[in-house]
């Protein structure tokens, strides 16, 4: 699996191409909602320089989501006040994919769903992390 | 789950209790027979269970690093060169179980085949880490 999009640095380098360098599960904490995974996705030109093993450009890129509740990155918006509505909030970015279920598409439901805990990542990745809104999966799927 | 083994330490305090508290799996590369495709495990050792459960610091802890496509095996093994009747090859210090596949106990079995990976961890830690030869599941239910 590896997600394109293409990125641009702060320092000026272009990256196309996006792969996995580590996912860490930390279960330390002693109750599953305390318990989260880093996942840690690395930035490539593009395919080719990954799969000729040139080195990420973008070495840790690290976004959390919880063990049993998916984190969403994306900002919320405070709706309290606004004509017809007493209080709430809305997302700001697109709209969660229907039927999308935080307890699906947190780490305990990578595990339990998909034979490798990458491709739920992915999923999750995709939905809730800004910085890849809109990438395009290679259609890869794990174990690869 | 975790483990029930009971270890002292040389400054005598005890750990009978051992957790799984962080699993790494790295994916550095595009091989994932490399040694850049594996996993470190990551645990943890409380006085006993219950001392975990109350949110007790953990009085030890160490860290095995297993291979994504072969699982790695910390057991010694012996040289059996010039052994009467044998020419070459090796023992290990303790039989491995019956079936037992390296491939199936490796990082990538763990993900195939269980529904949380540290299920998968702690079997490979039972047989192949000799510190934790002899332990016991505690199946707590959940985390």
């Amino acid at each position: 699996m590896g997600l394109y999009k293409e990125i641009t640095t702060d320092a000026g380098s272009t990256l196309s191409y996006w792969d996995y360098g580590i996912v860490e599960v930390n279960t330390s904490a002693s109750t599953a909602a305390d318990q989260n995974a880093n996942v840690n996705i690395w930035g490539y030109h593009n395919v080719e320089y990954y799969n000729n093993g040139a080195p990420p450009i973008e070495r840790w890129n690290s976004y959390t989501c919880g063990m049993v509740s998916g984190t969403d990155h994306y900002p919320y918006m405070d709706l309290t006040g606004v004509s017809g509505v007493v209080t709430g909030t809305k997302r700001v970015g697109p709209d969660l994919p229907a039927n999308w279920s935080w307890t699906e598409n947190s780490v305990s439901g990578w595990m339990a769903n998909s034979s490798d805990i990458r491709n739920g990542a992915e999923a999750w990745a995709l939905v809730c992390v800004p910085a890849f809104s809109g990438a395009v999966v290679t259609g890869q799927v794990y174990p690869d | 789950m975790g483990l029930n083994l009971n270890y002292t330490k040389p400054d005598g305090q005890a750990a009978n209790y051992w957790k799984i508290s962080r699993v790494e799996d790295w994916f550095q590369g595009t091989d994932p027979e490399s040694s850049q495709y594996m996993a470190n495990v990551n645990t943890l050792g409380f006085t006993s269970e219950a001392y975990r459960n109350a949110g007790a610091p953990s009085v030890d802890g160490n860290m095995y690093n297993c291979t994504y496509a072969s699982g790695t095996d910390f057991y010694p093994y012996h040289d059996l060169t010039g052994v009467s009747g044998v020419v070459t090859g090796s023992e290990r210090e303790v039989p491995l179980p019956d079936g037992w596949d390296p491939l199936e106990n490796g990082v990538s079995g763990w993900m195939q085949r269980s529904d949380d990976i540290r299920s998968g961890a702690y079997t490979w830690l039972k047989v192949c880490v000799p510190f934790f030869s002899g332990a016991t599941d505690a199946l707590t239910e959940g985390e």
